[in-house]
């Protein structure tokens, strides 16, 4: 069987080859194919103008509605190594948390450019991230531009936010599963976009995603219920989340605030924040409280 | 060479089964291990075989300790033939055979050794069957014939060898008691020390050189079948009237019933 | 009753010459075809040719890199599973016994979750020392020690008491789950996913590194119980039976245990939670050539080899370019092939 007569030196010397090949490659920024995975990532490559640059990118990246039709390598956190490595590319540009280590420990091994890029849980890493990936895809001018335009949209709508009174509190809907709620507490990006809509986690003793009682839910007594909307369809709509056995006897349940939004949109920290901010403040405070006042913004 | 027990006691799950036993078995006889119910028969066959070691006193097997014998030497010069066998595979009745030839045996021997086996038993028929699916006096053949198997394996030894049979007419046909007994009787002229325990005192009378009567987990008596098998000691041992007709050589023992003799 | 009865050839060596020379050739067969399919479409007569003449290109790396490894890895599970499935179905002396039984998966839960959820707050030096060896190595120091455990209560009077192990497993599994469970409620939403996939099962592995060690840890102890089958044969007379005949009976099942606990442990460190391969395959190679040890454990050494490397090609190619977790390939093809045979045997068309 061909197995034994493998030399490890040959695949080696392949490995080498292969990795002096890679920056050639890459240093003509026309020439390179990027395999992009979390949703943020592959939508701020679209807003840079470098998606033609796409040649896959993950299950979660689901905006603009082009990038849905890129070929997929799989769920962010579940990589397939062929998957990736079939679309040839040059380099995959990764949002932290991507995995598993075993593929990405398989991918660096074959040799192919790994970036990393960090979570962003605020505008003004929203606009760190942006550069970056604008380095990484050679679109320095475009990516500084994007980046002053989304901190100025973000100044604007937190000072919009920041003049409201109210702070109501919020339950965050995961899911839901065999009657418990999974809901988020601290340091989760759920906090932080809550936060910056002028919300308040009504759940603050714990971190990150934790199942909770119905009777903690009632006790609690949020002003409103969020959850993003692959979610609300699943269970039926956002009137069908509000007859929940868990959340029926809630005030914010009887009183139809019940809150959808798109996963991408609100959780994903990409340069559609400020938007997201300001939708999501004029459903918790009211929409005479938060004024509209930023032109959505949309990639090609 | 010998087994011999030196004040032997034996207990199992805590109860003392066996109290001060000393006996020698011999080569070339038959002996018969008879007693009421819990006498401890099969206790003292185990202890004979090596199986449960004594809690006190010594068992010396041709001279040595059970524990200084390594077990695949202990099977060239014991068989054991015990009551019943597990099996909850579809194994064949000779498979079950060739389980008992011994691991020296070149690979191109042991089907002939397995047909001997199986032949010298009447179990010829009965070689391509499925054990699951016999009856119990079947797979009792079955175990018997396994024993003749390792015994067929280990004719080459010169030193004594033994083999031991709890209760091997349990379930048996006449026809099969006879079989086997006379086939146990054969080896014990070819040489080797059988002992037997047998709940049939008739069966025991006819084919035992040598009679060990247990009562109690001790040995009440140690002779001749003419000298065992009597009224007195046996209605005081298994508290029972019994009678006992003689025929010439042979001895019957029945049990009265009714009332008055 | 068994296929290979109804072969005119029945005379014992060459029965099992003809049945683990077959399964032996079916191996090899699958791994090639497994090699030759996957997510980056090869020509693999090409890639073979070209790595061995030193002419090393994109595609020999992926296969020399990740998919060869891949199977490798897979026939190493595989051979570990079935070997151990079998050996322990003859110390249970039930056809119904796996590996779980003693404890090794859900200790190796225990250790991987462990790692997962609080390795990070507990040990963070060992962690990033270890890597990604660290689940692993948890995940085995939780099998051994769930196993050892269970053998240790097990123990009685220097006899190994089958009917103990198997309620002292019942109670470490117990144990191990609600581990498990409370893990689970302290993890975040990322470490549940990758417990998760951890639990689900699967074949990836990063480059040959860790394999001379897995294929030793597993290959040594399977290979003891290949060799044997005889014993194995006679243990299931009974243990007096097999003392009678010669066997060693409590080393014997102290080594069943721990070449159990090593292979299998090294296999579920690595892979994660698998089934069904250890219960299953067994029985297919019994009803293929009979319940004679000397055949059905290197038989299912290798057909759980076969059956691991093929099950993986399905994960990764059924829903390309995801990988699904293998252990749902088992589940989905093992469970109603598992209940068929059961159905099978009862209408005794089998």
């Amino acid at each position: 069987m061909p197995i034994t007569r493998l030399r490890r030196r040959q695949v080696l010397a392949g490995m080498a080859a292969t990795a002096v090949m890679m920056p050639r490659l890459a240093t003509g920024a026309g020439n390179q194919r990027i395999v992009s995975v979390g949703g943020s990532v592959t939508e701020t490559i679209y807003f840079l103008g470098r998606d033609r640059l796409l040649v896959g990118s993950d299950s979660t990246s689901s905006y603009p509605e082009a990038a849905k039709k890129l070929p997929k390598v799989g769920y962010m956190r579940n990589l397939s190594v062929e998957g990736v490595l079939s679309l040839e590319p040059t380099m995959i540009v990764l949002e932290e948390g991507a995995g598993p280590p075993v593929a990405l420990d398989s991918l660096s091994s074959v040799g192919v450019r790994m970036e990393t890029v960090a979570e962003a849980r605020s505008v003004a890493d929203v606009v760190a991230k942006i550069k970056r990936i604008a380095r990484l895809v050679g679109a320095e001018s475009e990516g500084d531009a994007l980046a002053q335009t989304v901190a100025d949209r973000g100044e604007a709508v937190g000072k919009a936010v920041a003049a409201v009174q109210s702070r109501p509190t919020v339950l965050f809907l995961l899911d839901v599963k065999d009657g418990a709620l999974m809901t988020a507490g601290r340091n989760t990006s759920v906090e932080a976009i809550v936060a910056l809509a002028g919300g308040r986690l009504v759940f603050d003793e714990f971190e990150g995603f934790k199942p909770v009682t119905a009777e903690a839910v009632q006790h609690a007594d949020p002003d409103v219920i969020l959850l993003m909307q692959h979610v609300g369809h699943r269970l039926g709509g956002e009137d069908a989340v509000a007859q929940l056995p868990a959340l029926a006897h809630l005030r914010a349940a009887q009183e139809g605030r019940v809150v959808a939004m798109d996963g991408l949109l609100l959780l994903g920290f990409g340069p559609r924040t400020p938007d997201a901010v300001q939708v999501l403040a004029r459903r918790l405070h009211g929409e005479e409280a938060v004024p509209d006042i930023l032109e959505p913004l949309r990639a090609e | 060479m010998t087994i011999s027990l030196n004040q032997v006691c034996v207990s199992l799950a805590g109860r003392q089964v066996l109290h001060g036993m000393d006996l020698t078995i011999l080569p070339g006889q038959v002996t018969a291990l008879v007693g009421p119910n819990g006498a401890g028969k099969s206790t003292l066959l185990g202890a004979l075989a090596g199986d449960v070691p004594p809690n006190r006193g010594q068992i010396f097997f041709n001279g040595r300790e059970f524990n200084t014998i390594a077990p695949k030497e202990r099977a060239l010069m014991r068989t054991v033939m015990r009551q019943s066998f597990d099996m909850s595979f579809a194994f064949l009745v000779r498979d079950v055979v060739e389980m008992g030839v011994l691991d020296h045996v070149a690979e191109r021997h042991k089907p002939a050794l397995v047909d001997r086996a199986l032949r010298e038993t009447d179990m010829t028929a009965f070689g391509d069957r499925q054990v699951t699916r016999l009856s119990g006096g079947e797979r009792q053949r079955v175990s018997f014939a396994r024993a003749v198997a390792q015994i067929r394996s280990s004719d080459h030894m010169d030193c004594a060898r033994y083999l031991f049979l709890d209760e091997p007419t349990a379930s048996l046909d006449m026809a099969y008691q006879a079989l086997i007994l006379n086939q146990a009787r054969a080896f014990a002229d070819q040489g080797l020390g059988v002992v037997v325990v047998l709940h049939d005192l008739n069966l025991a009378s006819a084919i035992a050189d040598r009679v060990l009567l247990l009562g109690d987990g001790r040995l009440v008596i140690d002779g001749r079948p003419a000298d065992v098998v009597r009224e007195d000691i046996l209605e005081r041992t298994f508290a029972a009237p019994v009678s006992v007709f003689e025929n010439g050589s042979a001895r019957h023992v029945a049990v009265r019933l009714g009332n008055g003799g | 009753m068994s296929i290979a009865e109804a072969l005119p050839a029945r005379v014992g060596i060459s029965k099992r010459s003809l049945v683990l020379g077959t399964l032996f050739a079916v191996m090899v067969l699958a791994g090639l075809v497994a090699l030759s399919f996957g997510a980056y479409p090869v020509n693999i007569v090409r890639v073979l040719h070209s790595l061995l003449t030193d002419d090393v290109d994109r595609a020999g790396l992926v296969i020399a890199q990740v998919r060869l490894p891949r199977v490798v890895f897979g026939l190493l599970v595989g051979a570990a599973l079935g070997g151990s499935g079998a050996a322990l179905q003859v110390m249970f002396r039930n056809p119904l016994a796996d590996p779980s039984l003693i404890g090794i998966s859900s200790g190796a839960a225990l250790g991987a979750v462990s790692a997962i959820v609080v390795g990070g707050t507990l040990a963070p030096g060992f962690m990033a020392w270890a890597s990604y060896y660290a689940i692993p190595a948890m995940a085995f120091a939780g099998a051994a020690g769930a196993t050892l455990l269970i053998v240790a209560i097990g123990q009685a009077n220097g006899r190994v008491d089958v009917a103990m192990m198997l309620l002292a497993g019942i109670a470490i599994n117990a144990i191990a789950q609600s581990g498990v469970g409370a893990m689970m409620f302290l993890a975040d939403d990322q470490q549940l996913r990758t417990l998760t996939f951890w639990t689900l099962g699967s074949l990836a592995i990063a480059g040959w590194d860790a394999l001379p060690a897995i294929a030793v840890a597993i290959l040594v102890p399977v290979g003891l119980l290949a060799v044997n089958g005889r014993s194995l044969n006679r243990l299931l007379l009974g243990d007096i039976e097999a003392a009678h005949l010669g066997v060693d009976v409590r080393r014997l099942k102290r080594l069943v245990v721990l070449s159990v606990a090593l292979s299998v442990g090294t296999a579920v460190s690595f892979a994660g939670a698998i089934g069904f391969v250890g219960l299953v395959v067994p029985h297919l190679v019994r009803l293929l050539a009979g319940p004679d040890n000397r055949i059905v454990v290197p038989g299912s050494i290798l057909g759980g080899a076969i059956v691991m490397v093929m099950a993986d090609l399905v994960a990764r190619t059924a829903a390309m370019p995801e990988d699904i977790p293998i252990g749902l390939v088992l589940g989905a093809i093992g469970g109603p092939f598992f209940l068929w045979l059961l159905v099978a045997r009862k209408w005794r068309v089998l």
